[in-house]
């Protein structure tokens, strides 16, 4: 990377971090009876275990499942070079929903089944079903040589999946007000293990679209010079596809469906500055880390104790500032 | 002696007034009733062929003895027995209007929240809209629905009257270490709970039990599970699909409810009797009365 | 002489179409071929399937090896593609763009060597970018990005470049350029095979490969007459080849 370059990469990132540590704090200071100085509760044993269960993992995990979900929209955005593309294109958010659908409708159904689905939970269901969505689309498109078929496997898949969840709730409308919940998003729930387990998966997913960001970049030449350069075209797509459903998936069972997250966190990155794609994704991450962690403490000051849903505030937040810069941009051009 | 011509008026006079006498209740029969939706509907004669679209509409109906007339249901209505053999018509959000309006109902009963109340109307059906929320609705559902049904309205008091007191006979039978717990009552694992102003969140006011979820929060609010860790509540209450979920959330482990087993689980049966607002509104407390006294007196001899 | 790239009865069909109905090709190293022919001729398929971008029935290949055996790699360090603009992103630096030309010599996550660097500036010059090399892409106009998706083909130091309409958004000034970095190209002992549709550009080429409808209908030096009636002859005499101030130059013809 020229050292231009990385000069405006690495003041951003340092930023952000900065930012997400100053939220987090906020954020473990932030209960159900609105801010209080997590400090002052060092010495209250019943407040500290709360913070300790409760409020810190569940602040972390916001930061993991944002971070995910930018990861994953940056992703989506370079291997289908488009910019509108979001990480549930493929049908992974039909296909989470399914699988909680299924997992709602069956539990306590007294079926074998239910014992299973238990023992994996509601989160596990999410996850199968968000990647078993993507799955099913790449079989549909045989690959993912052709972008536009891709695209069209994803719609269709999404599309049947979501009449198939509707289904589920005409079988059994007393799920329909659990499926809400999941539909709109939350952090309640998100315990220490979830927490590892998303960071995890982020770290790794991460490491892996940094390690294969040179094919990116390339891609973003157009796919006849990427292939004329000898890059491995068709078996990065598929790894990144998969790393785009791994961590989706993860984000979506853990959190529930939270959107716009992933669409525009990339575009505030390149708004500020511009980079590469091994730094885009990253920087993507900490974007969509912070606007998660902002989304989930103002939804739980703001009507304390009751919650907002997530989803809510993503799609303001995130949507308020596309609409700046639409604004910006039509200034600054004119047609 | 009358002459034949006065004799005929005479009989002409008393058949006239006889006639009138017996069109009169026929017109003071016709009611004008005020429905949920703050409108006025006029019900011409006692209704004798009627589909009810809510289940607690369907319960009202026959726990006033009038389950005969009623000619279909919502797929979603299973009580009493008897009217699990009605063809179906729907449900609130999808009734099927062609076979409401093949059935010829003469009276329509629907939630105010129902879909399709103006097409029905406008296909010339009589629709009474009715949604009960808590007691008080359901006192004057009783009270619309039997003046709808043409009943004295003695009648529909009566039936009030007996549930009140059933409900206060329950809430007796409670002992008083059984009283002022703390309970929360969990709707949906979101968390969605059942506030003080819901109709499950009023039942327990009337047993006697703390709803740790003040009326200020609402009838279902979404709440921050940090708030129910906080509030320590001595019994929780919730559908039986839901309680695995409940066992692995973080720190609800150290919860007392949870690890001295205060937690009730209700059969899907169960849930549905406890949220619906109607005429079973005493199982629905004995139901609730039963896990308060029962977990009472677990809590009682684990700690003297 | 040596053979850069050989094509023996190579066939393809786009959809339902027969696009290349058997193309027989050779093309010496060191020489500057131009492929010309009218619209729907088939030439940017054709030099597609050279580049090894578009599988065909038939073989291709490049310095005697054939090119469906070929590892990606080594074909990218041996053959270097100029194709149409199809830039998705903004918010890549002059340099960086010409530095991915060298992605077929870098090892994985090696980052880049002194020989890069060399290799990119020597591009850069050639183009007369140099100055530009901080720059966004985005910031630039059609022409000036053109130029440097030039200099990004050369900077791969390949012994065959493949260049599809490289003139492009280019003024006159800058078509001269790129004349005389071809023959610079050339004079290096490299092989450029580029498709034009400006005739009289393509005149300034040693071979010139004439196609009509799918078909070669002729492969020739382009100073030669038969290659310049071969021409004429495929664009219906439409135009006509004169030798006009010590060049051949095509000119339209009015009736």
């Amino acid at each position: 990377m020229s050292l231009a370059a990385s000069r405006r990469a690495l003041p951003l990132a340092i930023t952000l971090f900065c930012l997400c540590v100053l939220v987090i704090l906020i954020g473990i200071s932030v209960g159900s009876s609105g801010f209080v100085n997590f400090l002052d509760a060092w010495h209250d044993d019943v407040s500290w275990q709360i913070i300790w269960d409760i409020r810190i993992p569940r602040t972390i995990g916001a930061f993991a499942a944002g971070a995910l979900l930018g990861l994953a929209g940056a992703l989506a955005q370079a291997v289908f070079r488009n910019p509108l593309a979001d990480p549930y294109l493929l049908g992974s958010a039909s296909g989470a929903a399914f699988g909680v659908g299924l997992a709602f409708v069956f539990f306590g159904g007294g079926l074998i089944a239910a014992e299973i689905l238990v023992q994996i939970g509601l989160t596990g269901a999410a996850f199968v079903g968000a990647v078993g969505a993507v799955l099913l689309t790449l079989l549909l498109a045989r690959g993912v040589q052709h972008t536009m078929r891709l695209l069209l496997a994803g719609i269709i898949v999404g599309v049947v999946m979501g009449a198939a969840t509707s289904l589920l709730m005409f079988i059994r409308p007393d799920a329909l007000q659990n499926m809400q919940g999941f539909l709109l998003g939350s952090t309640a729930f998100v315990g220490w293990s979830s927490c590892w387990l998303m960071l995890g998966v982020l770290i790794f997913c991460a490491g892996l679209s940094w390690g294969l960001s040179f094919v990116l970049d390339a891609l973003s030449l157009g796919e006849s010079t990427a292939l004329s350069l000898g890059v491995p075209l068709k078996k990065v797509r598929t790894l990144l596809v998969l790393a785009m459903a791994l961590a989706t998936g993860t984000a979506v069972a853990h959190t529930g469906l939270v959107a716009f997250i992933g669409l525009v966190a990339p575009h505030i990155v390149r708004s500020i500055v511009s980079v590469r794609q091994g730094s885009l994704v990253l920087l993507s991450a900490l974007m969509g880390g912070l606007l998660l962690l902002v989304a989930d403490v103002l939804a739980r000051v703001v009507l304390a104790p009751e919650e907002l849903p997530i989803g809510v505030l993503t799609a303001f937040l995130g949507g308020g500032y596309l609409l700046f810069l639409l604004n910006r941009n039509q200034t600054q051009e004119s047609l | 002696m009358l002459k034949s011509f006065e004799r005929r008026g005479m009989v002409c006079a008393l058949l006239l007034s006889w006639s009138c006498a017996c069109l009169l209740p026929n017109v003071a029969r016709a009611v004008v009733l005020r429905d949920d939706r703050q409108i006025d509907v006029t019900i011409s004669n006692p209704p004798q062929r009627i589909v009810s679209l809510l289940p607690s509409l369907t319960e009202t109906v026959c726990a006033l003895g009038q389950c005969s007339r009623l000619v279909g249901v919502d797929r979603y209505s299973n009580w009493p027995p008897s009217i699990v053999k009605l063809p179906r018509m729907g449900g609130g959000i999808d009734p099927n209007i062609e076979s409401i309006v093949a059935l010829k109902p003469d009276l329509v009963l629907m939630a105010t929240s129902a879909r399709g109340i103006e097409r029905l109307q406008s296909l010339g059906l009589t629709v009474l809209a009715l949604e009960p929320k808590n007691h008080a609705d359901i006192q004057r559902t009783l009270r619309v629905i039997g003046q709808a049904l043409g009943l004295s309205s003695v009648d529909s008091e009566r039936t009030w009257q007996a549930l009140d007191a059933g409900l206060r006979e329950v809430s007796q039978s409670i002992p008083n270490y059984a009283k002022s717990q703390k309970v929360y009552f969990e709707v949906s694992p979101v968390p969605y709970g059942a506030g003080a102003s819901s109709f499950i969140g009023e039942t327990l006011q009337r047993l006697g039990a703390q709803n740790i979820l003040p009326a200020s929060m609402g009838a279902f609010p979404q709440v921050n599970p940090e708030f129910i860790v906080r509030a320590q509540p001595d019994i929780i209450m919730v559908g039986d699909s839901n309680l695995s979920n409940m066992l692995v959330r973080p720190g609800w482990k150290k919860l007392t409810a949870m690890q001295s087993q205060s937690v009730c689980t209700f059969t899907k049966n169960e849930s549905e009797v406890l949220s619906r607002p109607g005429p079973r509104m005493v199982e629905a407390a004995r139901i609730m009365a039963k896990c308060l006294i029962d977990k009472s007196s677990q809590l009682q001899k684990a700690s003297p | 002489m040596a053979t850069a790239l050989q094509a023996r009865n190579v066939r393809i069909s786009l959809g339902a179409q027969d696009v290349l109905k058997g193309i027989d090709l050779d093309i010496h190293a060191g020489r500057w071929v131009t492929i010309v022919g009218p619209n729907g001729a088939g030439k940017s398929t054709l030099l597609k399937v050279l580049a090894g971008l578009l599988k065909a029935q038939g073989e291709v290949f490049l310095f005697g090896k054939s090119l469906s055996n070929l590892h990606p790699r080594l074909r990218a360090q041996q053959l270097s593609w100029l194709g149409q603009n199809e830039i998705a992103s903004d918010d890549l630096s002059v340099w960086d763009v010409v530095m991915l030309g060298r992605l077929p010599h870098q090892n994985w996550l090696a980052g880049y060597s002194d020989a890069d660097i060399q290799a990119v500036e020597m591009a850069l010059k050639a183009t007369h970018t140099l100055n530009w090399r901080e720059k966004l892409l985005g910031h630039l106009s059609a022409g000036e990005r053109q130029r440097v998706l030039l200099a990004r083909a050369m900077a791969v130091e390949a012994p065959l470049i493949l260049m599809d309409e490289p003139l492009t958004n280019l003024d006159p000034p800058h078509q001269v350029d790129w004349l005389e970095q071809v023959r610079c190209l050339t004079a290096q002992n490299k092989t450029v095979i580029s498709v034009l549709h400006e005739v009289g550009m393509a005149l300034y080429s040693d071979d010139v490969v004439v196609m009509q409808e799918g078909l070669v209908v002729h492969q020739g030096g382009c100073s030669d007459q038969t290659s310049h009636r071969a021409i004429e002859n495929v664009f219906e005499n439409r135009i006509a080849i004169q030798y006009i101030l010590g060049r051949w130059i095509a000119v339209p013809v009015l009736h």
